[in-house]
């Protein structure tokens, strides 16, 4: 299964890497279980930073569509095709868009959203860190 | 007498094999690539900024690596005639002044090897330099060390070292504090680490060749792997061979062994690539103007 990335597209070179293998899941070019490259190698197969590969990879294991065993290596999920169909990124975009047009309906200034969920975060951050 | 018949034959097989065979078989695989692959209809392949004529470079190279071969092997062929004509020899000779003249003859006889081996690796630097395309496939099957070699061979490769290394220490050990000859021996493990670097950076490392189809990047990558490991191996095996031979004072058959090891190393190094790289396989659709 061969991916294409593209340096001169304006998508970030993680994202295209992310769609590439979500793709080769969806299509069952990669099916549950399959071993995939190391970080080190897809870069430099690629000719990219081992960082892009590394964020890439890191997303993805967020998502639950690779997963990482140590030192074996990195293979494909097994929930991976149903898991890619969710896209966190879409949906995140789709909740704030939701949220934005409710305050904005409200009479709510842009700026009093931005402070707003600056605050949020700095809030959710805190809490973290507490944690 | 009859050490010193071998002596001449393995010495001779050693001239032919370094200086003439395979040099003859480098230079009919570069030719047929330029002949079958001419610069109009393969761009790619002669795709460099640096040189005004990539493909009169190529030749260049190709004639200096030939003339190097024929002189060195000439050479060659005329110490042993004076030798002969002398009536030189070897085991005769005390202070390993043969094994020298072996070792010697081994390192002139590589040099165009090491010359034409620069020579592709600058070539490949300034085709990476000139080829940076905006679109990069890759492969999302992994390499493994194992994809490319069976692990026995690995293991005999570990085996041999730690052989070698007991039987080192073992024989060495006779309660006196070690020389500094003790200590250059251990230059080995750099050299075994090299190899084992060298296998890595072709497994993950990148490709030498931007153009290179994913089918012809795999056989070159196992190429690198079996050649390093058969050179551990002759390594481990060579210096086994000569601590038994000091050992038992077995002095005149050190030339022998000593050849015959450059010999096995010669067959398995450039002899494996021409086996395992056969030139008439490989993908030179990829370096056609019309290929993305």
């Amino acid at each position: 299964m061969k991916i294409v990335i593209d340096i001169e597209n304006e998508e970030p070179l993680f994202s295209q890497l992310i769609a590439q293998i979500k793709l080769a899941v969806q299509t069952n070019a990669l099916s549950p279980g399959a071993p995939l490259p190391s970080i080190r190698q897809l870069a430099n197969d690629l000719e990219i930073n081992s960082k892009t590969v590394a964020k890439a990879y890191k997303l993805l294991e967020r998502d639950k569509i690779i997963v990482t065993k140590g030192y074996r290596g990195t293979y494909v999920h097994a929930d991976a095709k149903s898991n890619s169909a969710t896209d966190l990124n879409a949906w995140t975009h789709e909740i704030l868009a939701d949220a934005t047009g409710k305050l904005r309906a409200a009479g709510v200034t842009d700026s009093e959203i931005r402070i707003a969920f600056q605050a949020c975060m700095n809030n959710q951050n805190k809490q973290n860190i507490g944690d | 007498m009859w050490i010193d018949v071998v002596f001449y034959i393995v010495l001779l097989s050693q001239v032919i094999l370094i200086s003439f065979y395979y040099p003859a078989k480098i230079v009919r695989r570069t030719t047929y690539v330029l002949e079958t692959c001419p610069p109009e209809q393969y761009p790619k392949l002669y795709e460099s900024t640096f040189y005004a004529e990539p493909e009169a470079v190529i030749r260049r190279t190709l004639t200096r690596f030939k003339l190097m071969n024929m002189a060195i092997g000439n050479l060659g062929i005329a110490l042993l005639i004076a030798m002969a004509i002398t009536y030189y020899s070897p085991h005769e000779i005390k202070q390993n002044g043969h094994i020298l003249f072996v070792l010697l003859f081994a390192i002139l006889q590589m040099v165009p090897c090491f010359y034409i081996e620069f020579a592709t690796w600058r070539w490949h630097a300034h085709v990476r330099a000139t080829v940076q395309p905006s679109k990069r496939t890759a492969d999302l099957r992994p390499r493994r060390l194992f994809d490319f070699i069976s692990p026995i061979w690995v293991g005999l490769a570990g085996g041999l070292l730690i052989t070698w290394f007991v039987l080192y220490l073992t024989i060495n050990n006779d309660g006196t504090p070690w020389q500094w000859n003790h200590y250059l021996t251990m230059i080995i493990f750099p050299i075994q680490m090299l190899f084992a670097f060298k296998i890595y950076r072709a497994i993950n490392g990148k490709k030498s060749d931007p153009h290179q189809s994913y089918q012809d990047q795999i056989r070159n990558i196992q190429t690198v792997v079996q050649v390093n490991i058969f050179a551990s191996i002759g390594m481990s095996l060579f210096l086994i061979i000569m601590e038994l031979v000091n050992l038992y004072r077995l002095d005149m058959y050190e030339p022998l062994f000593l050849s015959g090891y450059v010999q096995f190393m010669v067959i398995f190094g450039i002899g494996q690539l021409m086996r395992t790289y056969s030139i008439k396989s490989v993908d030179f659709d990829v370096y056609k103007a019309e290929t993305a």
